[in-house]
């Protein structure tokens, strides 16, 4: 490497990542347009393979350097017969991997993967970086806020200050009264700052969903070739927002339902033509905020998914559905495929049931629609913020716990006679069905038999509901989710911790594994100890 | 006293090389300056006509670096600051063009900090 730059080894790579991004979404397009369209897409596509060529000069990576020539070279050579796009692909994969190979810590110099048919190819999803560049236009605002707060802090301060002088020399109540109301007007406003900055900094975690997009392209380039199918994708509401923490989970479940969508969703051009569609299906990807979530929808017009096969295949497994139960839900069953059917084909239902989980675990949810000859639509639904939850304060033998909505299905009063002893655990009727019941105090440790009679919250995880028990429900607060220290050491039935308003910290169940794991009381104490 | 920099190229991560590079000099403290293409460039030279050297990529998007090469030539309060053009070894003809426009000098990629501290050495003093 040249001596001297060094330093920008990581700055590098983030670049030049981006570009093979954009390298990469030019080379996908490009051939679709034609005159001065096509001619713009080329000149951006050589004005960032001779900016790649040159910072990996910049760097001392030669073969990174010649790559990104030889790739300048023929785009040169098919400007007018029409450029070889899988080769150019292809090289695009083999610099995504010379970067990471010569810029990850544990880099061996000078390995630049040959193109290889038996070498997988770079998976989109790994483009998701793990860095931020926040602009200082979005920055400089916050440090801005910042100053306010600290003037109004110490406005406030004085303001207290004079109060208290104001007590003790026992000015009038009147002056008393006023001083008060200063002080409540100087809160405000420092509040109404604070709320800013919540909402600026949460914006920093935000990022379009366009990024994600992307790739897909790439996606329905490579498995259409490999499906033999005719494939567009429409994608709109690229702009929707969605925080960083759960890009990695949408990439995945996108790059799912979308390799679904071509795979099994869409017909090939011969049937699609003997049902008198256009030859070419379609794969739309939309995205859009609905209330407090993200829904991203992956829609194809192919042939749909029959209700009565998927019974039939469903029997034929072993898993029952219940009357009136959504057939389509057991495509999320674990397990299920059906090769038999002629619309799905072998492992789909293992990822779909992966996908769900994943999702789930996130506060998420997943939901099929499917029409037959019409085409199926995935609707994912995803929190818009991870880090803040409404959550359920309850309280159990003195101690609050905090449990986040996205899994409670109801909270209602316990009565005496509700519960059941049935081989020392606790049971109740729930809507027509046996539920397990959890008391809190004993799982934790803070009791030794469990409750008869206070409130229970039901809640549901992976298909299974559980019935929480606790002394009271003390109300509904949004809490701010922060992860425990990891020196308390993993604890089974914790999600995280959070602090209320007077200050006190409380734990966040994680009602997923409450409600997954049978443990109870004496497992409770360990886990309280660990 | 400071001296300014104006480095004008597209990519973002070459500007950070420049500033480590202008940032390790030793003879004069340099202030570097940043545009992303020619009419930026313009702009921030208005904005400080002090600038003691410009750094100017060739191969640009919203006015290539010879297009601004020219525009600085044509304006009387800018035409003394001297140029500098950037580019990689295949745009030679390009160079050419540029030197006989009027720029000091050129460097090719990929130079190292002591080949842009040489150049700096011969025009600053």
């Amino acid at each position: 490497m040249m001596d001297g730059f060094d330093a920008l080894l990581g700055e590098y790579a983030l670049d030049a990542r981006e570009r093979l991004d954009r390298v990469e979404q030019a080379l996908l397009v490009v051939e679709s347009l034609a005159g001065e369209a096509r001619e713009a897409e080329l000149a951006r596509l050589k004005a960032e393979l001779h900016t790649l060529k040159g910072n990996a000069a910049m760097m001392g990576f030669g073969e990174l350097q010649s790559r990104a020539h030889w790739m300048e070279d023929a785009v040169q050579a098919g400007e007018a017969a029409g450029l070889d796009v899988t080769a150019l692909l292809g090289s695009v994969d083999d610099l995504r991997r010379g970067v990471t190979a010569r810029t990850s810590p544990k880099a061996e110099p000078g390995i630049v993967a040959a193109s290889d048919a038996d070498q997988p190819p770079a998976a989109p999803a790994s483009t998701v970086a793990s860095g931020v560049r926040v602009p200082f236009a979005v920055l400089d605002p916050l440090v801005d806020l910042l100053a306010e707060m600290v003037i109004q802090r110490n406005r406030l301060d004085d303001l207290v200050t004079a109060g208290r002088a104001s007590v003790t020399r026992g000015d009038s109540q009147q002056a008393t009264r006023a001083a008060l109301g200063d002080m409540q007007i100087a809160f405000d406003a420092l509040g109404r700052t604070l709320d800013d900055v919540q909402e600026r900094v949460m914006g920093l975690r935000m990022t379009p969903l366009q990024s994600l997009f992307g790739p897909l392209h790439r996606l329905i380039h490579d498995e259409s070739l490999v499906a033999g199918k005719q494939v567009k994708l429409a994608t709109a509401g690229g702009d929707t927002p969605l925080d960083k923490a759960l890009l990695e989970l949408a990439s995945d479940a996108l790059g799912h339902l979308v390799r679904n969508a071509v795979v099994h969703g869409l017909e090939t051009s011969a049937e699609r033509a003997r049902s008198g569609k256009s030859v070419s299906g379609t794969v739309k990807v939309t995205a859009a905020v609905r209330g407090g979530e993200v829904l991203i929808e992956v829609a194809d017009d192919g042939a749909g998914i029959d209700p009565g096969q998927l019974r039939q295949a469903a029997a034929a497994k072993g898993i029952a559905l219940a009357d009136g139960e959504d057939p389509f839900e057991v495509l999320f069953a674990s397990g299920f495929s059906t090769k038999a059917s002629a619309d799905l084909s072998s492992g789909r239902g293992v990822g779909l049931a992966a996908v769900r989980d994943a999702v789930r675990r996130q506060g998420g949810r997943i939901e099929v629609r499917s029409e037959r000859g019409r085409g199926t639509a995935f609707r994912l639904w995803l929190p818009l913020s991870v880090s803040i939850a409404r959550a359920l304060l309850l309280r159990a033998d003195g101690e609050l716990y905090a449990l986040p909505l996205a899994l409670v299905l109801e909270s209602r009063r316990l009565l005496e006679r509700e519960g059941h002893e049935v081989n020392g655990t606790g049971v109740m009727r729930w809507r027509d069905e046996t539920i397990a019941m959890l008391d809190l105090g004993v799982r934790f440790g803070t009791r030794e038999t469990w409750r008869r009679t206070g409130y229970v919250v039901v809640v549901e995880a992976g298909g299974k509901r559980r019935g929480l028990v606790a002394d009271a429900i003390c109300g509904l607060q949004e809490v701010v989710v922060r992860g425990l220290d990891p020196i308390c050491g993993r604890s089974e039935g914790i999600a995280g911790s959070t602090v209320l308003g007077d200050g006190r910290p409380i734990l966040i169940l994680d009602a997923r594994s409450l409600v997954e794991n049978n443990s109870e009381g004496r497992q409770g104490r360990r886990g309280r100890q660990g | 006293m400071k001296k300014k920099v104006l480095v004008v190229d597209d990519s973002l991560l070459l500007h950070r090389m420049y500033e480590l590079a202008l940032r390790s000099y030793r003879r004069f403290v340099l202030e570097p300056l940043f545009a992303v293409n020619g009419l930026e460039a313009l702009d921030r030279l208005a904005e400080h006509p002090d600038t003691s050297l410009v750094l100017l990529d060739v191969n640009m998007p919203a006015m290539t670096g010879l297009e601004c090469l020219e525009r600085l030539r044509a304006e009387p309060a800018l035409c003394e600051i001297p140029v500098v053009l950037q580019s990689t070894e295949d745009q030679l003809s390009d160079i050419q063009r540029g030197l006989s426009a009027g720029a000091r000098g050129y460097l090719t990629k990929p130079f190292s900090p002591a080949q842009l501290h040489q150049l700096l050495d011969s025009i600053l003093s």
